[in-house]
């Protein structure tokens, strides 16, 4: 029994032993001072008719009439005069009359008096005793009505301080349940400040667990920034500060959409179809010219060069390929010649290069959509060629561009039909664990865009249904086909939700519905997103995730890794596991700087109290590592699933 | 008849009343619950604390009252008579309430009378009645009587009070009156004429004094000075 439950009880307790207690009182004292008023009419009206009696001589006829009288005028259950030698003279009766208080009362609380007694004499001589009994009827009614009154209003005033103290204890029960809460979440390791009730002992507890999270999060934070410097080493490159090859070829992959790597729904979900190569020319005889720290100058004008549109162009992304080879991946269509051009400019106009006489080339290539990470760089490093072989600045094929419909109407009807008629399936790709043991399938989407088209992957789609705000409806299509196919097989299945239906009122609403509707199905059922990147996403997402945990769903966040801080933010949100992105732990077997990121993040994650899975892994190698290293689950092209 | 001498100033004394008749078997019962009974002796000490209340006038009256009461509790009913009668005449005064005390009527407790040295007809009768009781006359032998007296010139006569003493039930009692200093059978005092009589039957059934406290039971004039009589340790 909770403790507010018995206080309940004690205080229905004391105030029904009140209210009894106070009635038992009541009714005793009433019954005492009833009793005292009939004992005294009895003996006045034995005194008052034994003055009269004693005044007739002793003549029988007139005593007889004289005590008719009295005993017919008034209210007298007996009227008895018994002379000196025992003889009874007068001896009147009269039944007596039925009250209103029922007789079980009358019985429980008699109302009696001794009867009153008085001397009658004629002169000096004493003629006898007189007794007189009154009817009790009166004081047993009155009585019954004292008692039943006093019932009447102590149980109201029971029912009005019982509501009370309800009320009270409602109040109460707030702040204590929000205290259990807080402890219940502080166990499933959600992380929360919550608000100071205003009882003493209440508030006291819960700002010692609000110190307890305030502590842990620092904690948190300092291991957090340890695994984001971490994270810099190992996919940075030292002079320039821009992304080392195998992190900005992932990440290019990524964005070029192309299937296998196990992730192809990712963060900033552009369409990436551009690609410019920048190479400096012969750097190995600048560098013996002008030596290394004027060769590092230029490298780093080169790097800053194409950070600008790093910054500029949200989903640009930058990377020092080899030691004279710079990428630069462009989310736009149609844009690579265009850029390329500017690049090819700005450098020109660069006087670190100029200073030092250095040559350069720009490669570019355009509509790499779907298209392998391999064929867009061999596409690319064509272009560079030509380039190098002409005036430094050459654009290579487009072809890519032809199946894309014109303009984003079009585009949203054909995703929109395409949803509601239910041209859609889900890939599967398994999450494994160690010992081959399936934690979940992942399952993205595909969309057959075109009738009788082929079925696309969402590099394909993504940016412009997002684009078109379709992503609820994307969303809730994928929802309801793993709910089926978990219905069917029985298999445990992931789906991804975008933070931008997360924030869009009425989806959680709406997942919640789809889940009360499968009450089996949604057990199995895993939902994750990308990392909140800011405060009304983080917050959607916590809400959303609170009403989902109470179904039994399983909460994640893929693609992970790239900001460890941002991670911690989701404490409050009761996630259950991380997927960290392949790009932060592709060549984790080989590199050292890859491995100590990878172990950082994974300390972190189990830290958190969360599984720590790993995205997209390749190669063996690197999958053993990861297995050493604690990794919960894996998924990608190394993952074989035992038959 | 015999007689048990008795200490008879000690409040926590055995009681041990006189019998008059009943034999010895009444003898061992009465003797068996006299503990259980309410005492019809004294009580000393109230009696005394009482007296200091009322000042030095009642202080001085005790000790007579005491050595009085004593002999009358060792003598016979008509022995008793006269020694009561005889100690509350000569203290006591007459005077009218009206003089002694103020107002109309005025009803006084034993040691009041006695300390005043003053008192009134039913003032003389409710002492000696009080006295007689605790001296171990039985209640239903005493009798307050309201009579019509006749003074000498006063032929339609005046309302009085006097205690009547009945040695049997429906006979003619012998009369104690502040009029005529000795006790006399009814018969000897034409001057009187009975209209009303009582005692303190059925005020105190079974109650002991513990009701006494109860504002109800102080209803009448009677009740309240009887009560007060009480409190002062005639009983």
């Amino acid at each position: 029994m909770t403790m507010t439950r018995r206080i309940e009880w004690l205080i229905a307790a004391v105030l029904l032993l009140a209210l009894l207690g106070s009635l038992g009182i009541h009714t005793y004292t009433a019954r005492e001072a009833l009793q005292w008023q009939l004992e005294l009419r009895n003996r006045d009206a034995a005194s008052a008719l034994a003055l009269a009696l004693s005044q007739q001589q002793g003549d029988a006829v007139a005593l007889q009439t004289v005590a008719a009288a009295q005993f017919d005028l008034g209210h007298y259950r007996r009227l008895r005069l018994q002379a000196v030698d025992g003889q009874v003279l007068v001896d009147l009766q009269s039944a007596a009359s039925a009250g209103r208080a029922p007789s079980w009362f009358a019985q429980t609380w008699p109302i009696a008096a001794p009867a009153g007694t008085a001397i009658v004499s004629s002169g000096w001589r004493e003629i006898g005793q007189l007794q007189i009994e009154s009817h009790a009827a009166w004081a047993r009614d009155a009585a019954w009505d004292a008692v039943t009154r006093t019932a009447l209003l102590l149980s109201l005033l029971v029912l009005v301080a019982g509501g009370a103290a309800a009320r009270l204890l409602r109040q109460w029960r707030r702040p204590l349940r929000a205290t259990v809460a807080q402890a219940q979440a502080l166990e499933q390791g959600r992380f929360f400040e919550a608000q100071e009730p205003r009882l003493p002992e209440l508030r006291q507890l819960t700002r010692s667990m609000n110190a307890t999270v305030r502590r842990l999060r620092a904690v948190f934070d300092a291991q957090a920034e340890q695994v984001a410097l971490l994270q810099r080493q190992a996919q940075r490159d030292g002079v320039t500060g821009l992304p080392l090859r195998s992190h900005f070829l992932t990440r290019l992959q990524d964005q070029l959409g192309a299937d296998g790597a196990g992730a192809p729904l990712q963060a900033c979900g552009s369409l990436g179809t551009g690609l410019v190569l920048v190479r400096v020319r012969e750097l190995q005889s600048v560098n013996d010219r002008v030596g290394r720290e004027a060769t590092d100058r230029v490298l780093r004008a080169v790097a800053d060069v194409l950070q600008t549109y790093v910054e500029r162009v949200p989903g640009a992304l930058a990377g020092r390929l080899n030691g004279s080879d710079f990428g630069l991946g462009l989310p736009v269509p149609g844009v690579a010649a265009e850029t390329a051009a500017s690049i090819h400019a700005a450098l020109s106009a660069a006087p670190a290069l100029r200073a030092c006489g250095v040559d350069f080339a720009v490669g570019a290539t355009d509509g790499l959509a779907d298209k392998g990470v391999g064929a867009a760089l061999a596409q690319a490093d064509a272009a560079l060629a030509r380039a190098e072989a002409a005036d430094g600045l050459a654009v290579g094929g487009s072809d890519g561009l032809a199946a894309a419909p014109a303009g984003a109407r079009a585009w949203r009807e054909q995703i929109a039909a395409a949803l509601a008629a239910g041209r859609t399936r889900l890939g599967e790709y398994p999450v494994l664990t160690r010992n081959g043991s399936l934690i979940h399938l992942e399952c993205p989407l595909r969309v057959q865009v075109e009738p009788h088209g082929e079925f696309h992957a969402a590099a394909h789609w993504l940016a412009l249904a997002r684009r078109g705000r379709q992503m609820p409806e994307v969303d809730l299509a994928a929802l309801g086909l793993a709910l089926q196919s978990i219905a069917r097989d029985g298999q445990p299945r992931a789906v991804h939700v975008a933070l931008a239906s997360v924030a869009t009122p009425g989806f959680a609403a709406e997942v919640t519905r789809r889940l009360r509707a499968s009450p089996e199905a949604r057990e199995r059922l895993s939902l994750e997103c990308t990392e909140p990147a800011s405060p009304t996403e983080l917050r959607a997402w916590t809400d959303a995730a609170a009403l989902w945990r109470r179904h039994g769903v399983r909460l994640g966040v893929e693609h992970a890794g790239a900001s460890p801080q941002q991670l911690l933010r989701l404490l409050d949100a009761g996630i259950h596991y991380v997927k960290v992105d392949a790009r932060h732990l592709s060549g984790v077997a080989t590199a050292d700087a890859v491995h100590a990121y990878a172990q950082s993040l994974v300390a972190l994650i189990h830290g958190l109290g969360l599984m720590a899975l790993a995205e997209g892994v390749a190669d063996a190698a690197d999958l053993a590592a990861l297995w050493a290293l604690g990794f919960d689950g894996a998924t990608g092209a190394a993952i074989t699933r035992p038959q | 008849m015999h007689v048990h001498p008795r200490a008879t100033t000690a409040a926590n004394a055995h009681p041990r009343r006189v019998l008059r008749r009943g034999g010895r078997r009444m003898a061992m019962l009465v003797l068996a619950f006299a503990a259980a009974l309410p005492s019809s002796a004294w009580d000393a000490g109230l009696m005394h604390a009482a007296a200091q209340r009322l000042g030095p006038h009642a202080l001085a009256a005790v000790g007579p009252l005491h050595e009085v009461l004593a002999a009358a509790r060792a003598a016979d009913d008509v022995e008793r008579l006269d020694l009561i009668n005889r100690f509350f005449n000569q203290r006591i005064a007459f005077g009218p309430d009206a003089e002694v005390w103020g107002v109309e009527d005025h009803w006084t407790s034993p040691l009041e009378a006695l300390a005043r040295g003053q008192g009134d007809c039913e003032d003389y009768a409710i002492a000696k009645f009080a006295s007689l009781r605790v001296a171990g006359v039985e209640r239903e032998r005493l009798r307050l009587v309201y009579v019509r007296a006749r003074l000498p010139g006063q032929p339609e006569g005046q309302p009085h009070m006097v205690l009547a003493y009945h040695a049997e039930p429906g006979t003619e009692p012998l009369v104690l009156d502040n009029l005529r200093p000795e006790v006399l059978p009814a018969a000897q005092r034409p001057d009187l004429t009975p209209i009303f009589s009582f005692n303190d039957e059925g005020l105190w059934q079974g109650t002991g004094s513990t009701r006494a406290g109860n504002p109800l039971v102080r209803l009448s004039r009677w009740r309240e000075v009887w009560g007060r009589t009480l409190d002062e340790g005639f009983r």
